[in-house]
């Protein structure tokens, strides 16, 4: 049996046009694919950085912790030193300042809790201020809220003793109580028309004591308590600090 | 002796293929070669740019406490570094009223606290305004009422 091959001629002018324009976008992109990746990758770092900043700049803006120092009644030349954590976040305070001069502390106050952060001497220089301020780890400063305390002939001068109502609210109007019956002190107040913003009211109180906290909101001509309230709140001054706090919700009506 | 004689017609073709050939590979491989070092160039600028500023975004500082000590008309500035990064801080002062002063480069590590001082005469009661500028352009502002 014999075999014939047979050869068709065809016309081969484009191959090669093809193979080095594929030759060509092959070495093109083995030396513009790297770089791609590269840079690819430097915009992915970039990115997870700045994501990271922003949420660590967002929690440090949400920081919110009141400072308290005031003197140990048991001891002139030391101070006391109560933190409120009253954010969601825990709060690890670095330095506590007195004046010009710092105690490191790292103490971690966690999230809506309150820590003694116990007694810390002062060097007492009759007619000097002492301000107190605390560092956290995320770069805020809090300074005491009872303000800058003052030495004088061996005695300290602090703020009045006050409950301090803080009230979260988008509007209302609202009527605020302070009673104590054992000295018989009794406190109203009305705000000015329909308040569209969060409020503090302080009230200065006369003397130690338990006193009740009642906060009402007017809906429909009538009061109606907030949930929360009556709130019995107690200063202890000296013992304990001679401000307290009071939170509650307006948005929040029984 | 007799001369074998060949045909040499086909010879030419092939030399000619192969310088040809040649020609291309090597121009080819010089382009492939200039353009792969000049994406290496881009790729690494690129990069480094990314990372300056990488680097100048997530500096953080804060002027934590200023004192001054009128016995000797130091002026003491605390700086916070709480950023990842170590910084390099100049300082610009300036008085109400009149007077200023400057400190440059302060190193500050990272998640530390440090001190520096100047000295300057400070009236009581005069405002003072202390500006930190990190190398990498960021600025913290901090106004001291002199006690």
């Amino acid at each position: 049996m014999s075999t014939s091959t047979i050869s068709v001629p065809r016309s081969r002018k484009g191959i090669s046009t093809i193979l080095g324009v594929i030759i060509f976008v092959g070495l093109l992109f083995s030396s513009v694919l790297p770089t791609y990746l590269v840079m690819r990758e430097a915009d992915t770092t970039y990115d997870k950085e700045v994501f990271e900043l922003r949420r660590l700049d967002d929690e440090r803006a949400r920081e919110k912790l009141y400072v308290y120092a005031y003197p140990d009644s048991s001891n002139v030349s030391q101070l006391k030193i109560r933190v409120m954590n009253r954010c969601d976040l825990d709060i690890k305070i670095l330095r506590v300042w007195i004046n010009d001069d710092y105690k490191i502390q790292n103490t971690i106050v966690s999230a809506m809790m309150d820590k003694d952060l116990g007694t810390f001497p002062v060097v007492l220089i009759d007619g000097t201020y002492y301000l107190v301020k605390l560092t956290t780890e995320r770069g805020n400063v809090f300074t005491s809220v009872l303000g800058s305390l003052y030495y004088f002939n061996g005695t300290w001068y602090t703020s009045e003793l006050s409950i301090c109502i803080n009230i979260q609210n988008d509007q209302g109007q609202y009527k605020i109580t302070v009673d104590n019956d054992e000295i018989q002190f009794h406190y109203t107040w009305f705000s000015d028309g329909i308040i569209h913003y969060d409020f503090i009211k302080s009230v200065n109180v006369t003397e130690s004591g338990i006193y009740t906290v009642r906060v009402y909101i007017k809906l429909k001509g009538g009061w109606r308590e907030l949930v929360g309230s009556p709130v019995d709140v107690s200063l202890d001054y000296p013992e304990g600090p001679p401000i307290v706090f009071v939170f509650l919700d307006g948005r929040q009506i029984k | 002796m007799s001369k074998i004689k060949r045909n040499q017609r086909g010879l030419s073709p092939v030399v000619a293929s192969v310088i040809l050939a040649a020609a291309v590979i090597s121009i080819g491989g010089m382009v492939w070669g200039f353009a792969q070092s000049a994406m290496v160039s881009v790729a690494d600028s690129y990069v480094e740019g990314i990372m300056n500023l990488k680097d100048e975004c997530v500096e953080r500082f804060t002027i934590e406490h200023v004192g001054y000590i009128r016995s000797n008309n130091t002026l003491r500035i605390w700086i916070y570094n709480y950023g990842a990064n170590n910084i390099t801080v100049d300082y610009y002062i300036e008085v109400e009223g009149g007077g200023s002063t400057s400190l440059m480069g302060v190193g500050i590590a990272s998640k530390t606290v440090v001190r520096s001082q100047v000295s300057i005469i400070i009236a009581v009661g005069k405002e003072v305004s202390i500006k930190a500028v990190s190398r990498r352009g960021n600025n913290v502002y901090f106004n001291y009422l002199c006690p």
